[in-house]
């Protein structure tokens, strides 16, 4: 008999579906630096450049960014670590 | 104060009076962000080696509010127990990094910062701009705006602006220097 998906499946999928649906957003402060925003994104989660100014931009631009999704308890350790960078971080189930 | 690369290293030439000032501010700063010291001797000391402050409570004043944010937008109780686990560690952070600034200026006039102490810069610089920055109320609106020398605030606006420029000169100097 050949397994079909749902008996492959369900449980990675409800994994993720338990595991990912958190995320971290960063919001827009007046006092940052962009480029201090753009050098944390770099410096932490190891963006590319461009990857980190785009992020900075829609920060700036839009008043917020998610910048990172996962876990809940991954998610703590990455706002915990923008609020050692000084950047304003808060994280929220999707 | 004069900003130069020099091959890994970042060179900063220093006056004494601008010693004497950022070294106020960095204890200005490190009476906000130091882990209070009662709450500490209450507390149980395996917590405590483990950065848990169990009595942390929100800040109530505008600058360790900013300094010390809540993680979690509309929940206050997950905020708070957040808190309660990480704030310690957020405070020794600040603490670190003043007295490592501190521990550079002191009888130097020339500062050659290597990796390591261009970052403790770079955090030190940024959480006083916080400080000073929310003090000042700096909003995307005004915050380029020209204030008079009779504004009470002139001076903490001048020192803000200081800040700016020497955290962006580090900032560009030390990491994106190969651009």
């Amino acid at each position: 008999m050949t397994a079909t998906p749902l008996d492959t499946l369900p449980l990675s999928d409800l994994e993720s579906e338990l595991d990912r649906p958190w995320s971290t957003t960063v919001w827009d402060d007046p006092i940052n630096l962009m480029t201090y925003v753009t050098y944390v994104f770099m410096d932490y989660f190891k963006f590319s450049k461009e990857k980190a100014d785009y992020l900075m931009l829609l920060v700036h631009t839009e008043g917020k960014a998610i910048v990172s999704t996962g876990s809940r308890e991954a998610m703590e350790k990455d706002v915990a670590a923008m609020h050692t960078y000084g950047l304003w971080a808060t994280l929220a189930k999707d | 104060m004069e900003i130069n690369p020099d091959g890994e290293n970042i060179v900063i030439q220093i006056e004494e009076f601008e010693v004497k000032i950022l070294g106020d501010l960095a204890n200005q700063l490190l009476e906000i962000t130091s882990p209070n010291s009662d709450v500490v001797a209450n507390e149980d000391p395996l917590a405590a080696m483990i950065g848990i402050d169990s009595q942390a409570e929100k800040p109530t004043d505008p600058i360790s509010t900013r300094l010390f944010p809540d993680a979690y937008p509309d929940d206050p109780e997950a905020s708070l127990e957040f808190r309660r686990f990480t704030e310690r560690s957020l405070r020794e952070t600040n603490v670190n990094r003043a007295k490592s600034v501190l521990a550079d200026m002191q009888g130097q006039t020339t500062l050659t910062l290597s990796g390591d102490q261009w970052q403790h810069w770079v955090g030190f610089l940024n959480s006083l701009r916080l400080a000073l920055g929310t003090r000042l109320e700096v909003d995307q609106d005004t915050w380029t705006q020209e204030r008079a020398e009779s504004d009470p605030l002139y001076q903490i606006f001048e020192l803000y602006n200081w800040l700016t420029w020497m955290q962006e000169t580090l900032i560009s100097m030390g990491y994106f220097r190969s651009e």
